[in-house]
């Protein structure tokens, strides 16, 4: 009894889970996101915490026409925490976080060579500033717009292609 | 039980995609065949994707286990 718990426990938070199951309720999460409000994204919300952050530094950016950007994407329409974009993203973390734990894999990694923060760092810039240009990343662009068979997602797919080919042979060299 | 003595080593703690793959990768062509590599990572996709790389350049997976918090090791045989 004991040892059919183990390995049940080992199966269902040790071991990967295989991609296509991972796959499957994914794309039955986002349903349910679309049935109550709307298909899953992540940089949206994001980009609101840069918005919040001025905004608490004095800046107005629900008046001034050069921050039209946190205007059109009604930034103040809720307080931080009862952004719904905000809430599912740090419910990712938390749930990797909680995942990680069950899993004994929990650990803080630094790698040793050090311009891997500036390769991170630098990276997330690009991402920041390119999810903002495409209206979407990975998630809200591509994962969430293809299923509604909107055509931004084909051609963000086009775009993320020539992106990740470039990315690969660049990265080999860092 | 035979123990396995590594004649290189590899600590990659730290190193995530694609780097765990690329440097193992690299430091086997410097090898001779028949000696063992051990890799050390703490990157959980690694423990995927390095055995299924060096199994595609033919080379023989002996050992892939966990040996502490989040970090694993790997004995690659040189083909």
């Amino acid at each position: 009894m004991q040892n059919t718990i183990l390995k049940l426990y080992k199966k269902a938070f040790q071991q990967a889970w295989p991609a296509w199951l991972g796959g499957i309720l994914l794309g039955l999460l986002n349903v349910l996101e679309f049935a109550f409000k709307k298909p899953w994204g992540i940089t949206t919300s994001e980009s609101r915490w840069t918005g919040w952050f001025l905004y608490a530094l004095d800046v107005q950016i629900d008046k001034a026409p050069q921050w039209l950007y946190y205007q059109q994407y009604k930034t103040l329409i809720n307080p931080p925490l009862l952004d719904s974009g905000t809430l599912i993203d740090m419910g990712i973390i938390a749930g990797a976080l909680i995942s990680a734990l069950l899993a004994y894999d929990f650990k803080l990694r630094v790698p040793a060579k050090k311009s891997r923060l500036a390769q991170g760092f630098i990276g997330g810039v690009l991402m920041g500033y390119g999810a903002r240009l495409a209206m979407g990343c990975n998630i809200g662009g591509f994962f969430s717009a293809i299923p509604q068979l909107a055509f931004n997602g084909w051609v963000f797919f086009i775009g993320l292609l020539i992106g990740g080919y470039i990315g690969a042979k660049l990265v080999v060299k860092l | 039980m035979k123990v396995l003595k590594p004649d290189r080593k590899l600590d990659l703690r730290g190193e995530v995609c694609p780097y765990p793959v690329i440097y193992t990768l690299k430091e086997l062509d410097k090898m001779k065949s028949g000696e063992i590599l051990e890799v050390i990572t703490d990157h959980l996709p690694a423990t995927e994707n390095v055995p299924a790389a060096v199994k595609k350049k033919g080379h023989e997976v002996l050992e892939l286990s966990k040996i502490s918090v989040g970090t694993f090791r790997i004995l690659v045989k040189k083909r």
